[in-house]
């Protein structure tokens, strides 16, 4: 099946090592994600894309454990089949960038462990393509499986 | 520069009210206003209106009376309140005006609000993929807090369990139950660590305040309360706030923080002043941390204080004595005039049942929302 993000510039690629799309100040050296039309810490529009680092630290995290209003959710569940799951904020380079967690089954995630992006498959489109989204893992779970 | 000072305040219950719309309970809080303070609708000069789910609330004057005043209409999320009530008191600062209004309604579905994210300047996917709630970043915010600061659950517990004891004292509330705890941990986990019952809920409801110049309150009231400042502020880089896909490295104080000092400031009073609290408590956990952030304890203070009872009504610091949003729920446009009616009631000493005992002098009011807005009230009298 066909792979596709589920919004463009969002991530690097959509191969084993994606990165997530960032922007550099070119006045106040400020990192932002996703990209907007200023920085927003001192509102210049001179902003390079950068590739954000893919591992980073877990700064807090917690549970979704109610199905979000559609719209604007699309993940398709119903209130039966609907899974619980965890989201964070993980400090990549000094930038806090939220995702969901994944690979939690056994544990709950813990705040200061090491993690690193990954792509979650996140449901079917009008195409038939699956659509991607990113989310963080603990570091080595793929290794280890 | 004119003084301000408060002379009426009126408040529609909040609760479920099927048949009754937004607009006509603007209109009872507002008469119930009037009538406090002693004046007619046509002796008031201008009105702010707030709300979510009403685009007019200025047309309430279908129902008061159409005298052709100034009336604006405000929305600036869960801090409406305080922007109308700021703006307000502005208004008669300024000397524009002698005597005004500021006018809170809104009657909200159940369940959690739901809106488009391109309207807060953010991605589609944040929606999309179901990052787009509020709830959880209370859950992130109280986690990571109760992380550096060693707060307990028992403490998210207790703080709710408060305010619904006082709800019970509060006909006016939408909760009217105490409940134990155990019962409160053991409900429903929504976003960990915060269970269904640490939230509370949208509901509906109105409020308003009337507010002249502080020389001419002898002839309306004998106990007139003084607004000492009312500041609103936005979220600065690097602070955690709520819809943000990240947030900068440096962490920046909260914009309740930055509200709190210039409303001391301008106020001329301490933490130290304040007898009288009333706090954002959207859930739980945001009570607690809003403590330390209008500066009443340190980080971290807040889980002794609480075992030993400190915010309770006969505490060194009550706070939410009416029961808060945890026991009130958060008609939007509302939520904030309710916090002034309370703190009125309770330096006038007719807060009845939940009086705060030892003639409580200086009162105070913080608000927080979506995307990162806070407002800060002190009153005294
Ligand atoms: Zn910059």
């Amino acid at each position: 099946m066909k792979q596709v993000l589920i919004a463009e510039g969002l991530v690097s690629s959509l191969s084993a090592s994606p990165r997530l799309i960032g922007a550099r100040c070119q006045r106040c050296d400020a990192l932002s994600f996703p990209l907007l039309s200023g920085c927003a810490r001192c509102g210049s529009e001179d902003l390079q894309a950068i590739e954000l680092p893919a591992r980073g630290r877990l700064w807090t995290w917690t549970s979704q454990e109610f199905l979000p209003k559609s719209p604007p959710y699309t993940g398709g569940e119903s209130k039966e089949t609907f899974k619980s799951w965890y989201v964070g904020y993980v400090d990549l380079d000094g930038l806090h960038v939220e995702g969901r967690l994944v690979g939690f089954e056994e544990r709950t995630p813990e705040i200061g462990e090491e993690v690193e992006l990954t792509l979650i498959p996140f449901g079917i489109d009008g195409n038939g393509d699956e659509v991607m989204i990113y989310g963080f893992q603990p570091v080595g779970l793929v290794e280890e499986n | 520069m004119a003084d301000v000072a408060i002379i009426g305040v009126g408040l529609h219950p909040f609760g479920r009210f099927p048949g009754r719309s937004a607009i006509q309970m603007g209109a009872m809080a507002a008469r119930l206003a009037l009538k406090d303070a002693g004046i007619e609708w046509r002796d008031v000069q201008f009105a702010f209106g707030g709300s979510y789910e009403v685009d007019n609330p200025d047309a309430v004057v279908n129902e008061l009376g159409l005298t052709g005043i100034p009336f604006t209409d405000v929305y600036n999320g869960c801090a409406t309140a305080a922007s109308a009530l700021s703006l307000a008191a502005r208004t008669i600062r300024s000397e524009e005006f002698d005597i005004g209004i500021a006018i809170g309604m809104d009657k909200h579905l159940p369940g959690a609000f739901a809106a488009d994210p391109v309207e807060y300047s953010l991605p589609s996917w944040y929606g999309e993929t179901g990052l787009f709630l509020t709830t959880k970043f209370f859950g992130m915010k109280i986690q990571r807090y109760m992380y550096d600061y060693g707060i307990s659950r028992e403490t998210l517990a207790k703080t709710t369990a408060k305010a619904l004891r006082n709800g019970v004292l509060n006909p006016n509330a939408l909760r009217r139950e105490a409940i134990p705890e155990e019962v409160i941990l053991g409900s429903r986990m929504l976003n960990d660590p915060l269970t269904q019952l640490m939230f509370c809920s949208p509901d509906e409801g109105a409020a308003a305040v009337i507010m002249c110049r502080a020389d001419i309150a002898h002839r309306y009231t004998d106990t007139p309360i003084f607004l000492l400042s009312s500041e609103v502020r936005t979220r600065r880089f690097g602070s955690f706030e709520v819809h943000s896909p990240s947030f900068g490295g440096e962490r920046a104080p909260a914009p309740t923080v930055d509200a709190s000092k210039v409303a001391f400031e301008r106020a001329g009073v301490q933490p130290s002043d304040v007898d009288v609290v009333q706090l954002q408590d959207t859930d739980a956990g945001a009570e607690i941390m809003h403590m330390a952030e209008n500066g009443f304890c340190e980080d971290g203070e807040q889980e002794k204080m609480i075992a030993e009872g400190a915010t309770e009504i006969g505490g060194r610091l009550p706070i939410n004595t009416d029961g808060g949003l945890l026991a009130n729920g958060e008609p939007i446009g509302a939520s904030g005039l309710r916090q002034i009616h309370e703190l009125v009631l309770q330096l006038r000493g007719t807060a009845g049942e939940r009086q705060v005992p030892g003639s409580p002098r200086v009162g105070y009011a913080q608000l927080y929302g979506a995307p990162g807005t806070a407002g800060v009230t002190i009153i005294s009298k």
